[in-house]
């Protein structure tokens, strides 16, 4: 289809960008992993006893960059330059540049990231059984999408405030602190293990991780799927929705 | 069937009055005042395919609001604008495939490592042109625009001239009906801008293309446009040939005497003076007493030579820009 | 002091600017509110699953915190705003006006503008601080509390000081943008240095002060008026000032200025 072929061709081209940029890289992959590192230190030293939470971790880093997002910058920062005008006149949806762009960006992040990824499974002594990481594929590539729906969601707060940044940051704070950084939902206290549990947060970033160390019972992991189904259900028709309004607005204004 | 129809568009924008001051700031964050600016106000004019259309006018009256209505990247406020039978602020995949617009200011959008030729595949993917037409339109837009060269170097490495070639080779490459350019002159040199007025002339003659540009350039206009239309704080303030528009907005000639004697006292009795040095005397003088003040000079002052000529268009529309248009 | 009106007269300026904008400024208190939040939830979680941390207890583990949050929100009011994507400052030659003008390039260059509303970051670390207090076992002594404001203010010029310092590394390769990176180290320094392995730990004592940052001045309250601790943070402070004198006067002499 013509759609798969001109996405093939944004995200070929950011490819090729961001190999110019990959020292720049460098540093956005050290932001993204000193989260889950500075858990790891946290966890291990509270609890030394937990044998699977320095595992969780590990895991973590690789899901982390395998959902980076930064369609504020990408995005967002369009809107601002009044470069969007360039994506307006051409005949395919604009989202498609977005999502190229995030797509290759996950790709150099986790080139990047291997060494450190595979320091961190050999120091750790990180252990998975094969069946866990099945169970945790389909979950990864769900988290994957709705981490992506998620910020572009929040990224098109652009056409409204010039606080874009802010909003997105405040996206990445509830992800910290829900979605299984901070602390991984079973550690949760009982009265808010639920909460964590519906919520979207999770679904784009700790359940993945959860399955993977064997942290979910099956039952579980079949509530947690279908959470993420129902997400990414909302997410897309929320983007839909903001979207229009959205340009309804730029043309408008005039950007 | 009009490749353009508008009638009566207006666009009205809204922006916040930022005041200064400490004080007057903060009282800001609870009473926020709005105004309400004007861009384009009930517009109408129809363009017939294959024309090329110039847009003139001071900076502020509304041009480029226009084209941005035009190509669909502005919502009107009010009004009917069509474009190739549609309404482009829907944003039909199918008419956005037909029109092209490219501005002086920034010509080429590619990223700054990848080649020209890399910009033109992706164009062609983006605007799904068949691998037969491709290579074809390259070809032709290859030979008009002297891109040969061009083709391998990355696009950072280009001069806004060639910036500007290669721009236009992108835009065309998928033979659009409608070309729409913002300022296509702004920032080259002379022999840049002699090119792109020769290729715009030869591309519209051979494709048959629409093309409607703005231009602060009077000699833009001049060598590529039968039809002006001169647009005034939003409105129109002229719709026709620019032959015809210099005549309205300046119906006078300059006339250049050269004496072989001492010069006369009083010139101003023959015309307005717009100069006069040692032995040569230049005159504004109304079109229509044109023959009667020839005789007048030529009897009464020691003439050696006598010049008559149209004012520089330049000159006309800049004291038209400032004095404002009389109706 | 002509600078202090200075550095007064930028501030209100940069107030005035962010003003106009009337949105920003309940919405960075709420973004404010949200990442303190974060901050104390998480000590909460962690809290409920021990007792202590590495031997830091909950109330001195949130006065860590609030001493973090009190140097974060100063760094990037002050800072920030003027150092971000230095590398492409010099690249570009912006530097120009602000090194033409008679004030001192490193003060203009690193504080010549502000952005306001993240104080909201420092007011929200002085209530962490104070909650954590609060709750320590034993309330902290005058001089405690004298020896810790002492060493935050170290921590706040060792910030600074580092911070030019890393910028002025672009003088050098104006291509690298080392921002984030700084941001993705800075991170460490909201839990105590002990949590970390021991290595890491004295990086992060002797190498890159962010010890200095939170970590003393939080144990100064707790631990008493340890005069040895003051002394240190005031020697790295120096330290850290004439290092970064000497970095960036190296580094602008190698500055070439705008092309055109």
């Amino acid at each position: 289809m013509n759609t798969l072929r001109i996405l093939g061709a944004y995200l070929r081209r950011s490819v090729l960008q961001w190999l110019a940029g990959r020292s720049f890289i460098v540093t956005l992959v050290a932001n993204q992993v000193a989260p889950p590192l500075i858990g790891l230190a946290v966890w291990t030293t509270a609890l030394p006893r937990a044998g699977s939470i320095a595992s969780y971790y590990v895991v973590l880093l690789f899901v982390r960059l395998l959902t980076v997002s930064y369609e504020n910058h990408t995005f967002s920062n369009r809107i601002y330059s009044g470069e969007l005008a360039d994506d307006l006149l051409r005949p395919h949806p604009v989202v498609l540049q977005p999502l190229g762009e995030n797509l290759a960006l996950r790709f150099w992040h986790l080139l990047i990231g291997l060494p450190l990824m595979m320091a961190a499974v050999l120091l750790v002594r990180v252990h998975l059984q094969a069946t866990d990481i099945a169970l945790a594929l389909p979950a990864l590539l769900l988290a994957a999408v709705l981490q992506f729906l998620f910020t572009y969601l929040l990224a098109l707060s652009a056409f409204w405030t010039e606080q874009a940044h802010g909003v997105v940051g405040f996206g990445s704070t509830l992800i910290f602190l829900l979605g299984g950084v901070a602390a991984p939902i079973t550690l949760f206290p009982p009265g808010l293990r639920p909460w964590g549990e519906a919520l979207p947060f999770r679904a784009m970033m700790g359940f993945p991780v959860e399955i993977a160390v064997s942290g979910v019972t099956q039952a579980e992991i079949v509530g947690g799927y279908l959470w993420q189904v129902v997400w990414v259900a909302t997410f897309a028709a929320g983007c839909r929705v903001l979207w229009r309004r959205g340009i309804r607005r730029y043309t408008a204004v005039g950007g | 069937m009009t490749a353009i129809s508008v009638a009566d568009l207006t666009m009205t924008y809204r922006t916040p009055v930022r005041p200064a001051g400490l004080r007057a700031s903060i009282g800001a964050l609870f009473h926020r005042r709005y105004r309400e600016v004007t861009a384009v106000r009930g517009i109408s004019f129809g363009v017939s395919p294959g024309e090329v259309v110039g847009f003139i006018g001071p900076n502020g009256a509304g041009k480029t609001t226009t084209l941005k209505l035009l190509s669909g990247l502005l919502y009107p406020t009010s009004g009917l604008v069509q474009v190739l039978g549609h309404a482009p602020w829907r944003r039909d995949y199918r008419f956005l495939r037909q029109i092209a617009l490219l501005r002086g200011s920034r010509p080429l959008s590619a990223p700054p490592e990848l080649t020209v030729l890399d910009a033109l595949r992706f164009q062609q993917v983006l605007y799904d042109v068949h691998d037969v037409a491709f290579r074809g339109n390259l070809a032709d837009l290859s030979a008009m625009l002297g891109l040969e060269p061009l083709l391998q170097r990355q696009v950072r490495a280009l001069s806004l001239g060639e910036r500007m070639r290669c721009g236009l080779a992108c835009a065309l490459l998928y033979r659009p009906r409608v070309l729409f350019l913002d300022e296509p002159s702004v920032g080259l040199d002379v022999s840049a801008v002699a090119e792109v007025r020769r290729f715009i002339r030869d591309y519209s003659a051979e494709t048959k293309a629409t093309v409607v540009l703005t231009s602060h350039y009077m000699a833009d206009v001049e060598a590529l446009c039968r039809r002006v239309i001169l647009i005034d704080r939003g409105a129109v303030a002229y719709d026709g040939a620019l032959a015809q528009l210099a005549e309205r907005l300046a119906p006078y000639r300059l006339m250049t005497v050269r004496l072989s004697g001492p010069a006369q006292a009083d010139w101003s009795r023959f015309g307005e003076v717009v100069s006069m040095d040692a032995g040569c005397v230049r005159l504004r003088l109304p079109r229509e007493e044109v023959a009667a003040i020839t005789a007048y000079v030529l009897s009464e002052a020691p003439v050696a030579d006598l010049a008559i000529e149209e004012p520089p268009l330049e000159t006309v529309i800049d004291r038209a820009y400032r004095q404002g248009m009389e109706a | 002091m002509r600078y202090a009106r200075l550095l007064g007269l930028i501030f209100v300026a940069s107030l005035q600017r962010e003003l106009a904008y009337r949105a920003n400024l309940a919405f960075a208190g709420a973004l404010a509110l949200v990442n303190a939040a974060a901050g104390a939830a998480t000590l909460a979680i962690v809290y409920g699953h021990t007792a202590t941390l590495a031997g830091w207890h909950i109330g001195e583990a949130l006065a860590l915190l609030g001493a973090y949050q009190i140097v974060s929100g100063l760094l990037e009011t002050f800072i920030e705003p003027n150092l971000a994507w230095f590398g492409g400052k010099v690249a570009r030659g912006e530097l120009d006006d602000v090194l033409l003008r008679p004030a001192p390039g490193l003060l203009m260059v690193s504080l010549g503008s502000a952005q306001p509303w993240r104080l909201w970051q420092a007011v929200l670390g002085v209530l962490t601080g104070a909650v954590g207090v609060a709750h320590m076992a034993a309330a902290p002594s005058l001089i405690g509390v004298l020896a810790s404001l002492v060493l935050l203010m170290t921590g706040v010029i060792i910030t600074w000081a580092s911070r030019i310092a890393l910028a002025s590394l672009a003088f050098w390769a104006p291509g690298i943008a080392l921002d984030v990176f700084f941001g993705a180290v800075w991170q460490l320094g909201r839990y105590p240095v002990s949590v970390y392995h021991p290595v890491v730990g004295w990086l992060l004592t002797y190498v890159i002060p962010l010890a200095f940052v939170a970590t003393m001045p939080a144990r100064a309250l707790t631990r008493g008026a340890d005069l040895t601790l003051v002394g240190r943070g005031l020697l790295v402070a120096a330290m850290a000032v004439g290092a970064m004198t000497v970095v960036w006067r190296t580094g602008l002499r190698r500055y070439t200025g705008a092309t055109s």
